[in-house]
């Protein structure tokens, strides 16, 4: 191992060294505000690690140069910042939460380690050029997370409500993932039967191969599941809905925000022929996801079961940009785009979900208790409301830009159905966002006082106005944009 | 290597040998179906193995820190199998392969000192004085 590759790999030691100097501090110090710092700090030096030792506008490999396992380049720069920030943003949001269900911080340190695991993970995807270090990373990512979602269910003591259905949610996770992963190798091990090598580009360009056809396909089903993509989604809503929201807001971004960055690298970088026979299946997935997430989400009561379905539909929109893969580099940029403007929105949606449903029993994520919510906390409905804005996509936010771009990929690749299916989701979709708006509008009597100053609402302000920011004045994320 | 053009060959001998197992099983089942005798007495339902009756419940309570013991024992067992790969490798990776061996193994140590000092291996209840009961 040369000293350069050593550099290129030093976002994933800070990374990887955080959570051991975390792990060890919880077994001899417990205190969790130590530990929490401790992993933001990590989290902070690998941040800087990405960007002190990113090759300029080069590519350096780990691994065999011709089959490398890890490619640290322009795409693993942006990807990696994004996501080390939404883990630093979670961590936060993590303490929160535990500030306002004391009775789930019984070993709340773990919870920060875990989170820095799957921060790990997303890493290992953002740079992976190689099955072996793609199903590393989806199993340190998926892992970390499953026990995150179960997380009150073990911390204590008297079954409530709300305890038995993340306990379920848990189990549920773990069985289907466990099965996704299982298609995802079945799949590789296919890819590998006819290509003799793990890395992506190493798939022999045949037409008419059946069993590369049959590889990619099961290797699709595999990501399609863990994306939660319609006809896989069925898990998602109870998941959504049975996870503390911080682990909610990190499955709904991290884990579909990294899975979406390999998918991407490993249609790139696969032969035109291969991608080309892959396409009506994406077609068909994205198209299937748009329509169902969006009709789906329309008559729900709980606000995480209708985000659940809204990112349904949302995988759906990214999918659009990620089969144009082939076709030039437009399409890494609008992925890149919308991954970020995803994150940012979903991220503050579920801090507000955090702030206003969290510690408030199980009926706290009904939507009928954000009725008034513009009239009680002013500011965090305004918020709250700008967030709904982006998810649906309306001028002047961070999610219309998204909705261009997905719009110019798509039309530069000449995916004329999917784009019209962008059309009629998102039209749908503006319905039941615009119902939750409506709720928040209405005279505020009958609804409950919502806790909370400053300490508990500044990530969701800030999101906010990161949000609108960006949406009038997107030159500093499009010129930071990475190339494949 | 054109492994395809392998596979072609042998893939009739291994269609037929699948054939015939489905085939088997098949008419095992028919046969069994069509000329045996049709019964309903009390005791058909009734679970046996080599014609004695089932004696207790199947469903034995074990302790817990059993199941957690038992993982540690599968999760350590499991990492060994990684320096087996390494030990036969050993001459070939030279100085770079240690270094990575003991990273390895180092980090399987601090998760032992871990799991050692939350309690993971202490087997049986933890014995708590009264005073610290109350205070949970």
């Amino acid at each position: 191992m040369t000293t350069a590759e050593l550099a290129a790999l030093s976002p994933l030691v800070a990374t990887a060294l955080t959570a051991l100097v975390a792990m060890l501090l919880a077994a001899f110090r417990r205190n969790h505000r130590l530990v929490f710092w401790v992993c933001q700090l990590g989290l902070l030096a690998a941040l800087a690690a990405v960007h002190a030792c990113a090759p300029g506008a080069g590519t350096s490999v780990v691994g065999a140069p011709a089959a490398p396992l890890l490619r640290i380049d322009n795409f693993f720069v942006f990807f990696a910042t994004l996501f080390l920030l939404l883990a630093m943003a979670v961590a936060v949001m993590l303490a929160q939460y535990f500030r306002r269900r004391p009775e789930c911080r019984d070993g709340a340190e773990e919870a920060y380690i875990l989170l820095v695991v799957a921060a790990l993970g997303a890493l290992v995807l953002a740079a992976a050029d190689h099955f072996a270090s793609l199903f590393i990373g989806v199993e340190l990512m998926g892992l970390a997370s499953i026990v995150l979602v179960a997380w009150p269910s073990g911390a204590a003591r008297d079954m409530d409500r709300l305890q038995g259905r993340s306990l379920e949610a848990g189990l549920r996770y773990l069985i289907l993932s466990a099965a996704a992963s299982a298609l995802l190798l079945f799949g590789i091990a296919i890819l590998y039967l006819q290509s003799g090598s793990l890395a992506f580009a190493a798939i022999p360009p045949r037409q008419g191969d059946y069993l590369i056809l049959l590889g990619t396909g099961l290797f699709l089903a595999g990501m399609a599941f863990k994306l939660s993509v319609v006809p896989f989604h069925l898990w998602t809503a109870d998941v959504y809905q049975g996870a503390p929201t911080p682990v909610t807001a990190l499955i709904a971004t991290l884990t579909k925000g990294a899975l979406i960055a390999v998918l991407l690298r490993f249609l790139a970088a696969m032969p035109p022929v291969q991608t080309q026979a892959a396409l009506p299946a994406l077609v068909v997935l994205a198209s299937l996801s748009m329509v169902v997430g969006n009709l789906l989400a329309l008559r729900q009561e709980n606000i995480k079961r209708l985000l659940a379905y809204s990112s349904i539909a949302h995988m759906g929109y990214l999918l659009v940009p990620v089969m144009a893969a082939g076709s030039g580099q437009l399409s890494a940029q609008a992925v890149a785009f919308y991954v970020a403007a995803y994150t940012i929105t979903t991220l503050g949606a579920f801090s507000v979900v955090n702030g206003v449903s969290e510690g408030a029993g199980s009926d706290g994520y009904q939507v009928s208790r954000y009725r008034g919510l513009l009239w009680r906390a002013p500011w965090l409905g305004a918020s709250f409301m700008l967030i709904l804005l982006s998810l649906a996509g309306i001028p002047l936010t961070l999610g219309f830009v998204g909705k261009f771009y997905i719009f110019a990929a798509g039309a530069d690749a000449r995916l004329w159905l999917p784009v019209a299916m962008v059309v009629v989701g998102s039209v749908i979709g503006l319905y039941y966002y615009l119902r939750i708006i409506l709720a928040m509008a209405q005279s505020p009597e009958g609804g409950e006082e919502t806790p909370g100053g400053w300490r508990e609402r500044w990530l969701s302000y800030g999101l906010t106005a990161l949000l609108v920011v960006l949406g009038i004045y997107p030159a500093p994320l499009v010129d930071w944009l990475p190339v494949l | 290597m054109d492994v395809y053009a392998i596979s072609q060959g042998q893939l009739w001998s291994f269609a037929i040998y699948a054939g015939a197992v489905f085939l088997l099983v098949g008419a095992m089942l028919a046969v069994g179906r069509l000329a045996g005798q049709r019964r309903h007495e009390k005791a058909t339902d009734e679970p046996f193995e080599s014609g004695i009756v089932s004696v207790g419940d199947a469903r034995l309570r074990l302790s817990v820190s059993y199941f957690v013991v038992a993982i540690l024992f599968v999760i350590f067992d499991l990492e060994v199998i990684f320096l087996y790969a390494w030990a036969v490798a050993f001459v070939d990776v030279g100085l770079a392969g240690f270094i990575g061996a003991l990273v390895f193994i180092g980090v399987l140590l601090a998760a032992l000192a871990y799991e050692w000092r939350v309690g993971a291996v202490d087997w049986g209840p933890r014995q708590r004085s009264l005073h610290e009961r109350e205070d949970r």
